[in-house]
């Protein structure tokens, strides 16, 4: 069976000092079904990823029968998945796995993660198996660091240009009302920014923060008891575990992405020329050119042209165009193109909420836009793609590269949504999560 | 690393071997704020040991020395790391000439 897409929801992402793993889930499950159209007693199964829940908050099995138990959900079978940042992806392969075969109709995925707290201090969050490394020292960003200096000295990037994808973040965050941190930034500020391991600056590091994303996926027979007409139909979704026997010790690369991502695209019957917009994910920014280069996307002779040219690419992804629906599951570093969070679980459930934007409601974006700006819609777009749009709502000029690569549906995350009262909320923790 | 029981070729039980010390870098870093445990910044990187494993481990060096990089050889000593009040015994490596 296929299985479709039929309602999404996110929490904003920040530092919610009263939320719990529970409350941060319920919210961005509550939009998900309310998106959907669907009764919480239609749902048939949960799939949660939660990556730290364990170390961080002592709730180590049960996140997603919490989660349920919120929102008014029970007797379905319960998935909780653990895969640290793939955390996320992991559930939502879960629930299309199961709907794919027919076990399950209807499903509800969640990605939730609460990182600016823990009980009690502690070392640095790594991976299993890795408590001697610990010991001696390891951090995730030395990892990074690493990884940044062998790509630096190998393929000759420069320093601004891993500088440059945090700023090519921001510039996108700024017109996402739930981002963590929106202001601006320039090479300057990253490079002047606190170093944490060479080359890495405070700004070329994830923050901290809290916030869960939701869908609801249907298959047909699901679509059908409901009564939905989805219209986004998830292409592939592939996961994998790392090749331990024959290590490739190359850290400017990871043999497991490349895998994973030429499989989506067999599966999804796609090649990285149809991708339109990617969002990837990574905790730090050095090893990003390496990503986006990993899995087919940017020229893959490597040296630091490619860099450049995976810089142009990436520059402005605009939050989506159905294509992005396939690639969203088509790899594993689908992200919000913003630094919002470090909560790599539900990194890729934000992503599918900004696909659902365009995918379902394109005329009405394209409108708004033109009427902002008194102008068609094939006109603005080409306005966009130029650089030269001005939206008068947000009250600031959109940079063009923004949205490059919007060329089928239009799409402008600002005009989608109001502007909430998130912005402004930078660093300091403040109460629970809005509903 | 981490280290085996089983072979995973054949799961015949595995023995353990004697390492010399030496090893090359493949890469480090200046770890600049340390994480908890640690008081000062270290430097600490990959060694790729001479028999084979790669491991993970501080690389001693004095302010004003020149840092560590790819393909320094170096040998491992074993030296106390850690805040005063929570100290370990450790490997630590020291650049060799090549």
């Amino acid at each position: 069976m296929t299985t479709y897409l039929a309602g999404v929801g996110m929490t904003p992402f920040g530092k919610f000092r009263d939320s719990t793993m529970a409350s941060l889930g319920r919210v961005a499950g509550r939009q998900a079904l309310t998106d959907a159209g669907v009764d919480p007693h239609r749902i048939e199964m949960i799939a949660c990823g939660s990556a730290r829940s364990g170390i961080l908050h002592a709730s180590e099995s049960g996140v997603g029968q919490l989660i349920g138990w919120d929102l008014g959900i029970q007797g379905v079978a319960v998935y909780n998945e653990k895969a640290f940042c793939a955390s996320g992806a992991v559930a939502f392969n879960i629930a299309h796995m199961a709907l794919s075969s027919g076990a399950h109709d209807v499903a509800l995925v969640i990605g939730v993660e609460k990182m600016s707290s823990r009980d009690g201090a502690g070392r640095p969050l790594t991976s299993d198996g890795m408590a001697l490394e610990g010991e001696q020292g390891f951090t995730p960003p030395a990892y990074y660091g690493m990884a940044a200096r062998r790509h630096m000295e190998t393929y000759g990037t420069t320093r601004e240009q891993i500088a440059s994808v945090a700023v090519k973040n921001r510039a996108a965050a700024q017109h996402n009302p739930k981002a963590q941190y929106r202001d601006p930034i320039t090479i300057g500020d990253v490079l002047g920014s606190k170093e944490v391991v060479w080359p890495l600056h405070l700004l070329d590091c994830c923050p901290t923060g809290d916030g869960a994303a939701a869908a609801v996926l249907v298959n047909e027979a699901g679509a059908e008891k409901l009564g939905l007409e989805p219209a986004i139909r998830v292409a592939a979704s592939v996961i994998g575990s790392g090749y331990y026997l024959k290590q490739n010790r190359d850290m400017t690369s990871f043999s497991l992405d490349k895998a994973t991502s030429a499989r989506a695209y067999e599966l999804a019957e796609l090649g990285p020329s149809d991708i339109d917009v990617a969002e990837v994910h990574d905790s730090f920014q050095s090893p990003r050119s390496s990503t986006t280069r990993t899995w087919g996307s940017a020229n893959p002779e490597p040296g630091a042209s490619s860099s450049k040219r995976a810089k142009r690419r990436w520059a402005g992804v605009s939050p989506l165009t159905r294509a992005v629906v396939c690639s969203t599951e088509a790899t594993r570093w689908v992200r919000p193109a913003s630094p919002s969070s470090s909560s790599c679980a539900t990194s890729c459930e934000a992503a599918r909420e900004r696909a659902r934007w365009t995918a379902r409601e394109p005329r009405w974006r394209t409108s708004t836009v033109a009427s902002t700006k008194g102008i068609s819609p094939r006109r603005a777009s080409r306005f966009w793609q130029r650089g030269r749009a001005t939206d008068d709502r947000a009250g600031r000029a959109v940079t063009g590269r923004f949205v490059v690569g919007a060329r089928r549906r239009f799409a402008i995350p600002v005009a989608c949504q109001p502007l909430s009262d998130v912005r402004g909320r930078q660093g300091a923790a403040t109460g629970d999560v809005p509903e | 690393m981490p280290p085996r029981e089983m072979c995973p070729n054949d799961f015949a039980a595995c023995a353990p071997i004697g390492l010399t010390g030496g090893g090359t870098i493949y890469e480090a870093v200046r770890v600049v704020i340390p994480p908890q445990g640690f008081d000062t910044p270290f430097w600490a990187g990959y060694i790729d040991l001479d028999e084979g494993a790669r491991f993970f481990a501080q690389i001693a060096c004095a302010e004003g020395e020149s840092p560590p990089r790819h393909g320094d050889r170096v040998q491992m000593n074993v030296e106390w790391i850690g805040t005063a009040d929570r100290r370990v015994l450790a490997p630590v490596f020291s650049r060799v000439a090549n």
